[in-house]
């Protein structure tokens, strides 16, 4: 019997065995893309908990991405360069320390979410996903007009931050720093969504009236899943940045917020290893199709466009359909 | 008797239209109290003054001496307020269980508990079994509100407003749409629960008020023009004349 | 700085907001009728500007090039319509974006695959070339004077439209009540179709309008999408009066701020350090703009209360 918790073990211990397997057939590139699967399924787990289970329709989750993704460049690049970062109240020149570089991301990736969510849930509906899609434009536009970082062309750094002497710039052992954030995120949501407060979380998508005539705020509710979620997708940027090596805007561009919903609405929305499997199709079907033809994203829109119309429950969804059929 | 809840000259107007003028009335241990009055004789308005969701113009609000005139409805509520909505209200993708979990939650501030689950039984289970019990939904613990039928799920809101360990239930209609069976049991219900919480009733069905009300206070034109036990308001000439239009 | 520049930018301003409101202007009536978020509406300003590039390479006539691109739009909106946005109305919002998101995909990658990745170029028409005295010996394109009276025709045709036609009172009686217009007789799938095309048209239209001032390429629509969607929140769904006056302001906003910030940054710092910091806030203007006004009026200038 297939239920989703053996779907997500199942999906969890091939992405380490393939792993695996690439480094022993010295396949650098798959295991590449592994990582890269890994860093979008926490982009996306981050945005599944607001999107997902309180039903918050957030086009600007690339905002949270993208100032992770910065935040680690800039970081890194003084410390590669030793150059002043700031010089009040003490001097700083960045670090390429992971430690540290993780800590200022969700620092300054949940201040961020605090400031975006105190703003944008005074709406709902169709106005919340409009502002959360400006709001991260904007952001994507001063990237673009501040020359110190690169401005439109991005910048490079050149290694990856170390983490207890380990060598990061080894894919297989980069890969499992992105493995174990997997775990430590998907353990964190798993509990969340189980817990009194995420039970109020759900509640909230379905009828604000009733939850607050129980005593509960719905806004705080919102504003704390938002923060969280914030801070989530902050280090799924993080991680992206180092795995490539390179910043660019690119990173805080709305197609990037589009392609962490679609991520969630192809594994199945609502559920806790949605956005893995929706990831590991995503980066699959792009390596697979793009090495037949340039144009793969007509084929990708058709495909998103029929999940939408007619299979609701996402890839777990249909699995788990088809094994009660059976 | 102890008065749980005091209303004193609460005055409310829109506009020119008096929707409350100078209602006063109390709740007090142990009863069920009900208020009727014809459509547009102001019980929405007072209502909606009680809980908070509405701000008179003047007079107070008690609940068990303490004034909240001022307060926000959650601060009501964490004082000790429950109600039932006209409509009902329940969350219907949750099961009953979980409905009545959710204002557990709510009551005991725990909703900023980010780690213990839900499922573990560790949560107040043994209360909620109570409650369940209670209003007869035990045995269904486990069904989503969705699948209820109307009568269970003005039992289930009644359950969810005993998890808030109130001093006072406010319900609001609880009977429409029920059939005569299901009456009934609502019955048997509310005098079990009225000895802990006592209950403020908005009520159209004269024979369930009758039937079941320690006390009833009639509203009409936003004024209480007779307060008093079923025998005494049957007699009433002014109640008569309200609702009748003859004395 | 002299006073014809800043003539000349509020001009500009001007036309922006012209433009933005024939993109703003079909979105919130999608939106404020049909329930519907449109994100493929900056597809149908690529399509028109596309289409106006390839008549222009044929038959290289503006004239009959702006025709094609406010028909085909029409055309391609239609059909996108009937085949698919049909089957989302009574889906939620996710569902929309998400389809509308595909869309995007599909006609980017399309358009990209027909005419390939390079810009195309759009040329004014000799009667519209160089410029023309306003007065005071201050003189503006002609073009951008064009596109300014283009605004003001097709703003003065939607206020017609929709205040004295019967089309209008339709449109109207759908955004508070659908099932009340469906109840007086009215089609609600051809009503539906027939503003989605008219919407679709607007975009086109301001697509080979902008893509003749700067280059047609993939893409172009969505920087454009993302204002419209400022001005709908700063103006409130599904008032044109409120899509109208927003595209103006943020019109103004957008291009004075980008304009004067740099200007007035000089006279306390640098001038390159004045003009990368001007330009970096000039360009964050409008969304701090739409923060404010969300702040103080969550639902827009001209939006229905929430319930």
């Amino acid at each position: 019997m297939i239920s989703e918790k053996n779907i997500s073990y199942i999906s969890l211990i091939s992405l380490l065995l393939i792993a695996i397997f690439a480094e022993y057939f010295n396949e650098p590139y798959l295991i590449t893309l592994l990582s890269r699967i890994i860093i979008f399924s926490i982009a996306a787990i981050g945005l599944n908990l607001v999107l997902g289970f309180g039903n918050l329709i957030s086009f600007g989750h690339a905002a949270f991405f993208g100032l992770g993704g910065y935040i680690s460049g800039i970081l890194a690049i003084h410390a590669f360069n030793s150059e002043l970062l700031i010089s009040w109240p003490f001097l700083f020149s960045g670090s390429n320390n992971s430690l540290i570089i993780w800590s200022f991301t969700i620092l300054f990736c949940s201040l961020l979410a605090l400031l975006l969510g105190a703003l944008c849930l005074r709406t709902s509906g169709v106005y919340f996903i409009m502002i959360t899609l400006a709001f991260a434009q904007m952001l994507y536009y001063f990237a673009i007009s501040w020359p110190s970082y690169g401005g439109e062309d991005g910048f490079s750094i050149y290694v990856r931050s170390t983490l207890f002497g380990i060598n990061t710039m080894q894919g297989l052992n980069f890969f499992l720093i992105c493995f174990f954030w997997l775990l430590i995120i998907l353990f964190t949501i798993n509990r969340v969504v189980k817990s009194p407060f995420g039970l109020a979380l759900r509640a909230t998508r379905f009828n604000l009236t009733r939850v607050k005539s129980v005593g509960i705020n719905p806004f705080k509710i919102q504003l704390i899943a938002f923060v969280l979620s914030g801070a989530i997708t902050g280090i799924a940027g993080s991680l992206y940045v180092d795995l490539n090596r390179f910043v660019s805007p690119s990173l805080l561009s709305w197609q990037m917020s589009g392609e962490f919903i679609v991520f969630i609405l192809i594994g199945g929305l609502g559920r806790i290893y949605g956005p893995l499997i929706g990831a590991a199709f995503f980066v699959t079907f792009e390596q697979f199709f793009g090495s037949y033809t340039e144009h793969w994203q007509i084929f990708l829109g058709i495909i998103i466009i029929s999940t939408v119309l007619f299979a609701k429950g996402g890839i777990i969804g249909f699995i788990l359909e088809y094994r009660k059929n059976e | 008797m102890n008065k749980i809840l005091q209303i004193i000259d609460l005055k409310k107007n829109f506009g020119a239209i008096t929707a409350s003028n100078k209602i006063n009335f109390c709740l007090e241990t142990g009863e069920i109290h009900a208020l009727i009055g014809p459509n547009g004789a102001g019980k929405s308005t007072l209502i909606k003054q009680i809980m908070g969701e509405m701000k008179q113009d003047s007079g107070e609000i008690i609940l068990s001496g303490i004034n909240i005139s001022n307060l926000t409805t959650e601060d009501r509520i964490h004082l000790g307020f429950a109600r039932s909505f006209q409509i009902t209200d329940v969350i219907s993708d949750f099961t009953i269980f979980q409905n009545v979990l959710l204002a557990k939650i709510g009551k005991e501030k725990k909703f900023y508990n980010f780690y213990s689950s839900i499922d573990s039984g560790e949560l107040t289970y043994e209360e909620i079994k109570t409650i369940l019990l209670k209003i007869d939904l035990w045995d269904e613990r486990e069904k989503p509100a969705s699948l209820l039928s109307h009568g269970e799920r003005r039992q289930l809101e009644i359950g969810i407003a005993l998890a808030l360990n109130p001093k006072l239930i406010l319900l609001d209609e609880p009977m429409a749409g029920l059939s005569l069976d299901k009456i009934e049991k609502m019955k048997v219900i509310f005098n079990q629960i009225k000895d802990d919480v006592p209950i403020l009733l908005i009520e159209h069905n004269m024979d369930v008020v009758f039937s079941i009300a320690n006390r009833i206070s009639v509203l009409v034109n936003g004024k209480i023009i007779a307060s008093g036990t079923s025998s005494e308001i049957k007699s009433n000439l002014d109640v008569k004349e309200a609702y009748l239009g003859t004395a | 700085m002299t006073a014809e520049l800043l003539i000349e930018q509020l001009l500009n301003g001007l036309q922006f907001g012209f433009m933005l409101f024939l993109m703003s202007a079909g979105l919130t009536l999608i939106f404020g009728v049909m329930g519907l978020i449109n994100l493929a509406h900056g597809s149908f300003y690529m399509i028109g500007a596309f289409s106006a590039a390839a008549t222009f390479a044929f038959f290289n006539s503006f004239w009959l090039s702006l025709f094609a691109s406010f028909s085909c739009a029409a055309v391609v909106g239609v059909i996108v319509e009937k085949t698919i946005i049909r089957k989302l109305y009574n889906r939620d919002h996710l569902d929309q974006v998400l389809v509308t998101f595909a869309l995007i995909l599909f006609f980017s990658e399309l358009i990209r695959w027909i005419f390939g990745a390079f810009p195309l170029y759009l040329d004014v028409p000799k009667i519209l070339n160089g410029s023309i005295e306003i007065f005071g010996g201050i003189y503006y394109s002609k073009y951008r004077l064009f596109i300014i009276f283009v605004g003001l025709i097709i703003a003065t045709f939607l206020f017609f439209l929709i205040g004295k036609t019967n089309l209008g009172i339709q449109i109207r009686a759908g955004q508070y009540d659908r099932e009340m217009i469906s109840a007086l007789g009215v089609n609600i799938s051809k009503l539906y179709t027939l503003l989605f095309g008219i919407g679709a048209a607007l975009a086109g239209l301001a697509g080979a309008l902008i893509g003749t001032i700067q280059s047609v390429e993939v893409g172009m629509g969505e920087p454009i999408l993302i204002l419209a969607f400022v001005i709908i929140v700063i103006g409130g769904i599904g008032s044109i009066k409120g899509a109208l006056i927003a595209s103006l302001l943020v019109g103004l906003v957008d291009t004075l701020g980008r304009f004067l910030i740099p200007w007035v940054l000089q006279t306390i710092t640098n001038p390159s350090d004045a003009m990368s910091i001007g330009s970096a806030i000039g360009s964050m203007l409008i969304y701090i703009l739409m923060a404010i006004i969300l702040i103080l009026r969550p639902t827009g200038l001209y939006g229905k209360k929430l319930s």
